[in-house]
């Protein structure tokens, strides 16, 4: 399991709307920390790390979207879902192809063939999928995004 | 004359209340019937009690600590469960497209089995969790919660 965010400065007494937005901009920053790594394309790791982000900000804008305007929030919400839609591909992929890379090295003789084909496939959906992932995050305006947040 | 702000403290408990209800009211059906849709819905249902309760940890650090381990278990062993299902159904679209005879068969139809046994293993990992060797899950889980909720009226705060 991923380690907890880091909110810093969030206090129980903290106002509803500015705990909000310290949460926000916390997962925000942690998406941006991990893209460069993520668009390499060989760092597990930091695709995962990135989806976990993503689920957390897309749950605390539903959790707490009346923190925002109506439009405002719809819009963080989009934002968010395309993004998160556009990575998961990639991170069940990684997952898959772990499982199996591990199979194929205890596999008979006779069950390599189909092992190799379903690594083969998935690999290639991996491939296509970081690179929809990427095209996606090329459109992602981080200071507008960062700006709706904080506004 | 401006509306007073509202302390993010007792919100934040309001939320999480209702999360742990929602939880506790769909697991036992979940775990009772094994089914995909019942189990993928609870799987949400434990993230976003944890999502929400991370947010308690810069509040009631400790206490919240506890709550959020028992969470991360029960969602990795969901975790496997959703695995094996999602496997599955890779194995069978891939055995979809090749025949009977095709090379690539025999060790489509090994995953899909290993997938199935996973999944069945996944699940009463799952169960025997939720159950609990001294104490079951649920009063566990309440119990933890119910110590970070405490913590988060602005009085108590550090």
């Amino acid at each position: 399991m991923g380690k907890a965010p880091h909110y810093a400065g969030l206090t129980a007494a903290s106002s509803y709307d500015t705990a909000v937005r310290i949460v926000a901009r916390a997962l925000l920053e942690e998406i941006v920390a991990t893209t460069p790594a993520v668009l390499h394309g060989d760092d597990t790791r930091a695709v995962h790390d990135m989806r976990v982000s993503i689920r957390r900000l897309r749950s605390a804008l539903e959790t707490f979207g009346d923190a925002f305007p109506a439009k405002r929030r719809k819009r963080l919400q989009r934002t968010m879902r395309s993004i998160g839609r556009a990575l998961a591909p990639v991170r069940d992929a990684d997952v898959h192809l772990a499982v199996l890379r591990a199979a194929l090295g205890g596999a008979t003789g006779v069950d390599r063939p189909g092992i190799a084909y379903a690594i083969d496939t998935l690999h290639e959906r991996q491939r296509v999928a970081l690179a929809a992932f990427a095209i996606e995050l090329s459109q992602f305006d981080r200071e507008r995004f960062a700006d709706d947040v904080d506004a | 004359m401006s509306m007073p702000e509202r302390p993010f403290g007792p919100a934040l408990a309001r939320v999480v209340r209702k999360r742990l209800r929602a939880l506790l009211d769909d697991a036992d059906g979940a775990f009772r019937r094994g089914r995909d849709d019942e189990l993928h819905a609870l799987r949400i249902d434990v993230k976003r009690l944890r999502y929400t309760l991370e947010c308690a940890l810069p509040l009631a650090r400790a206490q919240t600590l506890a709550a959020l381990d028992l969470l991360a278990l029960l969602q990795e062993r969901l975790g496997d469960l959703a695995d094996a299902d999602t496997f599955g159904r890779t194995y069978a679209r891939l055995a979809a497209a090749v025949s009977d005879d095709d090379v690539r068969a025999a060790g489509l139809a090994t995953l899909a089995t290993h997938a199935q046994r996973e999944r069945e293993r996944a699940l009463d990992a799952a169960r025997a969790l939720w159950r609990g060797n001294d104490a079951p899950y649920p009063e566990r889980l309440a119990a933890s919660v119910s110590a970070t909720l405490d913590s988060l009226s602005p009085n108590d705060a550090p």
